[in-house]
């Protein structure tokens, strides 16, 4: 029962709860362990990774500070040599070669390479330019004839000034004082500015020059104003740049406000016929991150910075460059990888660990998860072992209250139904060794499954010697499958066969060493719980048969019942025996699909029998012989006792008899009140009562000379559940059926509508009486 | 110790009162202090003139009754200490035959009969039903009754009393004036079913206005006891 109980209220909650937390706790322990690896790993990667990007922010800074200087002193002569020219180039600017000018250019020509050229102009037109021509120095004059015409005037000289050859070139229309470097100096001068006057780069198509040029406006000793000029190239920038090292894999590029590129990587092509350096701007196509940390100079200024580009992270860095150009801007990036790159590697280091932890504490957790489930089954076996004691106790507290248990004159039916219980055994059951010793007879057998007990049943040596041979030796025998086992093939076959037993448990019986009978259990399922209970039953059976033993001797034995020959009378049951037809017809075997059926039962008559026993005899007799009397008068076709039961049939035919029912009742009511009557006169209550149904029978004459007729089926089983159940002593119940077919000529009083599994939902009646 | 399922043992008590001082502000049952000790398979025939004070103390036992001092412990599990699920899972264990049957006639014998069983078990319906009606007709009716209660006549619902209280094979029994208008032949098959229920371990409480009740069964009982207003007592020579 309480195993189909959906709560169980033996069972605690926290006994539920304690098994769902033997389950998660390790679970949710991994997890925990699984979140704090990942948090701490994201943790240290995160400061680990803050601590390159700062170390390569300041790498960077350094590398700018040192490319800063380094442009600064690539522009440097430009200053120098504007501070120098104010105060050396006093003298007039005339068509006559101005020496000092020129020992100024060849020598700084000489010495520092990214100077190009110098530049020498006044408000008169006069233009006197020093520049390097192969491993000479050209030195420029620009001439007027008288005719106007203009030219260049080439002199070649050595790092001396010796002159080494001329030649010209024309100069139409050239006029020094329009020129950029000129005009933006002089303005600067009338500004009062006396800081340089920078151009804009331009490319300097024949000699593949990037030239910047810087001028300062100075007066000379005649009031006339003149210019000074340097122009630097830019291409060594570009090299410098170029060959920068920045990081592992980083670049550096001078580009101006539009992104136009001053120097760096975009202008190593520059001395490729065609290329045209005034003309190069940062592609964002290729240069992404250029171009990103020029767009973020232009809106924050100068500073560091993180650009992702194509999934990789960039550092970068931009700062203008005031002192050279206002507009320019150097820029500088390289990946993070390569400084963060270590970080990478640790942080793939820690995953691995962790996943070494993680692993290690989900074996952990595994190994605490399985002791939890077997910590749980050696529970429940306990628990199991506890009910099996518990069980066994009841078993032992049933035996030990049970009147007479040692007395072999009465039977003990607990012995066998503790041993079916106890082992699950299907049958069990306790066999006697008879006087003779080549018999077992079964003293008691209880089978589990009907829940019945039954005796009798007897074996013998001849049959079953190796059985016998083993009791005698008082071996136990448990065999799983007895008919494949020669010694008890037989017994599985004549015993076991009936209900179907293969497993079998034969336990000799042994008094002073001497066998006095067997313990027999078929298919036992709890082999463990065996062996105590079969050893207890085993002790009350054998003192139980060393009594019976002692009782069974020769002297006491009880004289043989003493036989006589007679013949058996089968037609004795029938008071009115179907055959007595008028017509004496021979009811044909078969089905009767509507044949009215009366059962009366009378209770026990020990209850009834308080009295003296010969007067109730005779009342009985009476009784009867008025019932017999009331049941030929109505026609009915048969009386039939059965024990303590009259069994009634209004008719047995194949057509349709409504009167055969119309009889039945009109006896019952006849019957009863003779019943009622008789009783009362004896002064006992109404101990019988009436069934009475219509439906189908089966009918047939069995046996032969004499056969007997007889009937069977449903009809009388509803008659008889009837008769049994009716509300009081004294009252006929009737079905639906036998309603329906009398309810016009009767009285009734409904008794309700019940369920039977065989018939479904039903009315009973009570009835009454005539109309 | 009563929390723990492993640890009740089949010799324990079935019901065991003790010192239950039942509060009579909320009950109406006299706060007195009760004890009583029932063991597997014992029966203690009770007898109390007033039913409904035999109702209350059966309705102390099922726990319905709030105590100020004391325990009440079926089968082990004290009613105090059980949440209200384990509580009516427990009482599901207990067959009771009341005073004033407590049918609900909005619905069928068979329903009433059978919703104790199929609310606190998972029985199948055919396996109730077929164990219903095998009752009923040992308790002397045709079938199963599937008309309401109150379109039985009393007998049958007297019957059907029965069957409600022995299905299930309940452990414990609190019957309050079980045989009242038995017949005799009623009479037996409900001390014979008693008996049965006995063997299997069940406890019995039979209350009834006097010993009369009991017939002959008195010399089958564990245990005679009167219930009157100061507590149980037993009655003498039991």
């Amino acid at each position: 029962m309480p195993s189909v109980e959906i709560v169980d209220p033996a069972s605690s909650p926290e006994n539920s709860r304690r098994q769902l937390f033997q389950i998660l706790g390790p679970i949710i322990g991994v997890l925990l362990v699984i979140a704090t690896i990942s948090l701490v790993s994201i943790h240290n990667y995160r400061i680990t990774r803050q601590g390159a990007i700062s170390l390569s922010n300041d790498l960077l800074t350094s590398q700018q500070r040192y490319v800063t200087q380094e442009v600064n002193e690539y522009l440097a002569p430009a200053s120098g040599s504007a501070v120098i020219a104010q105060d050396m180039l006093r003298s007039p600017v005339s068509d006559a070669t101005p020496e000092t000018f020129m020992l100024y250019g060849r020598s700084m020509l000489a010495h520092v390479p990214q100077v190009d050229s110098f530049y020498l102009a006044n408000d008169q037109g006069q233009f006197w330019m020093v520049t390097r021509r192969g491993d000479h120095y050209e030195e420029t004059h620009l001439h007027k004839d008288p005719a106007g015409a203009q030219s260049y005037q080439h002199m070649i000289v050595d790092r001396d000034g010796k002159l080494l050859f001329t030649d010209a070139d024309h100069a139409t229309d050239y006029d020094p004082r329009v020129r950029p470097w000129y005009m933006g100096a002089v303005k600067r001068a009338k500004q009062g500015g006396n800081d340089l006057y920078w151009t804009d780069p331009y490319p300097y198509i024949s000699t593949h020059q990037f030239i910047i040029t810087a001028s300062v406006a100075l007066t000379t000793n005649d009031g006339h104003r003149a210019v000074f000029a340097i122009s630097i190239s830019l291409n060594r920038l570009t090299e410098f740049l170029d060959s920068l090292q920045v990081g592992k894999s980083g670049r550096a590029v001078i580009v101006d406000m539009h992104g136009r590129v001053i120097a760096g990587r975009n202008m190593v092509d520059m001395n490729k016929p065609g290329f045209d350096p005034g003309n190069v701007h940062l592609d964002p196509q290729t240069q992404p991150v250029f171009t990103r940390a020029l767009n973020v100079f232009r809106v924050k200024g100068a500073g560091a910075g993180l650009v992702q580009s194509k999934n990789r992270n960039y550092v970068t860095i931009a700062s203008g460059l005031p002192f050279a150009h206002r507009h320019w801007v150097l820029l500088l990036n390289a990946p993070e990888s390569d400084f963060a790159d270590f970080a990478s590697v640790a942080r793939k280091q820690n995953v691995l660990f962790s996943l070494l932890v993680v692993g290690l504490a989900s074996l952990l957790a595994l190994g605490l998860v399985i002791q939890g489930r077997r910590m749980e089954r050696l529970r429940k076996r306990i628990g199991l072992m506890r009910e099996s004691v518990r069980a066994e106790n009841a078993s032992l507290l049933r035996l030990a209250g049970t009147p007479d248990l040692l007395d072999p004159a009465h039977d003990v039916p607990i012995l066998t139904e503790s041993l079916a219980e106890r082992t699950g055994a299907r049958r069990a059951s306790i066999w006697r060794l008879l006087p003779d010793g080549k018999r077992l007879l079964c003293e008691d057998s209880f089978e589990m499954g009907r829940d019945a007990h039954s005796t009798g049943m007897e074996i013998t040596e001849r049959e079953h010697a190796a059985l016998f041979d083993l009791m005698r030796e008082g071996h136990t025998l448990d065999v799983p499958d007895a008919s494949a086992d020669e010694r008890s093939k037989s017994f599985q076959q004549l015993v076991m066969r009936t209900v179907d037993a293969h497993g079998l448990v034969f336990h000799p019986l042994m008094s002073n060493h001497k066998p006095i009978g067997v313990i027999i259990l078929e298919d036992p399922t709890q082999a463990d719980a065996m062996e105590h209970i079969i050893a207890i039953v085993s002790s009350v059976v054998v003192l139980r048969f060393a009594h019976s033993h002692d009782h069974d001797t020769p002297e006491s034995a009880p004289a043989a019942i003493p036989y006589h020959e007679q013949a058996t009378r089968f037609d004795e049951g029938f008071l009115i025996n179907p055959g007595q037809s008028p017509d004496d017809e021979v009811v044909p075997a078969g089905l009767y699909a509507q044949v009215p059926v009366m059962v009366v039962v009378f209770s026990d008559p020990h209850s009834m029998a308080r009295g003296d026993v010969l007067q109730s005899l005779e009342l009985i007799t009476s009784l009867s012989v008025q019932i017999q009397k009331i049941a030929r008068d109505a026609g009915l076709f048969s009386m039939q006792v059965i024990s303590n039961r009259l069994v009634f049939l209004g008719g047995c035919s194949q057509e349709p008899d409504p009167g055969a029912a119309l009889r039945l009742a009109d006896a019952a009511v006849s019957i009863r009140e003779a019943c009622l009557t008789s009783l009362a006169r004896a002064d006992i209550d109404p101990v019988f009562r009436i069934g009475m149904d219509v439906g189908p029978v089966m009918a047939s004459l069995l046996g032969a000379e004499p056969s007997v007729f007889n009937v069977w089926g449903e009809a009388i089983n509803v008659a008889d559940l009837l008769a049994d159940s009716t509300p009081d002593g004294g009252t006929i119940q009737v079905s639906e059926q036998a309603y329906l077919s009398l309810r016009e000529y009767f009285l009734f009083r409904p008794r309700g509508m019940f369920y039977i599994p065989s018939s479904g939902i039903t009315r009973s009646f009570i009835l009454a009486g005539r109309r | 110790m009563a929390e723990d399922d492993l640890g009740r043992s089949a010799l324990d008590p079935v019901l065991e009162l003790l010192d239950a001082r039942p509060r009579f502000d909320a009950s109406g049952l006299f706060s007195t202090r009760y004890n009583l000790h029932l063991n597997p398979g014992e029966c203690a025939l009770i007898e109390c003139r007033d039913p409904r004070q035999a109702s209350l103390f059966a309705d102390l036992c099922t726990g319905l009754i709030p105590l100020s001092e004391g325990s009440v412990r079926c089968m082990g599990l004290d009613w105090d200490a059980l949440e209200d699920r384990r509580a009516w899972a427990l009482r599901g264990r207990i067959g009771r035959m009341v005073t004033d049957g407590g049918w609900i006639d909005l619905y069928g014998t068979h329903l009433n009969i059978l919703w104790p069983q199929m609310h606190h078990t998972r029985t199948p319906l055919g396996t109730l039903v077929e164990k219903a009606t095998r009752l009923g007709i040992r308790f002397g009716l045709p079938g199963l009754p599937v008309l309401p209660p109150g379109r039985l006549s009393a007998l049958d619902r007297r019957r059907a009393d029965c069957v409600r209280a022995f299905l299930g094979e309940p452990s414990l029994l609190l019957l309050e004036n079980p045989v009242e208008m038995f017949p005799s032949d009623l009479y037996a098959a409900f001390l014979s079913a008693l008996t049965e229920a006995r063997d299997r371990g069940c406890a019995v409480i039979w209350l009834a206005p006097d010993d009369s009740a009991w017939r002959g069964y008195g010399q089958g009982a564990s245990l005679h006891l009167r219930l009157y207003d100061d507590g149980l007592f037993s009655m003498r020579g039991s």
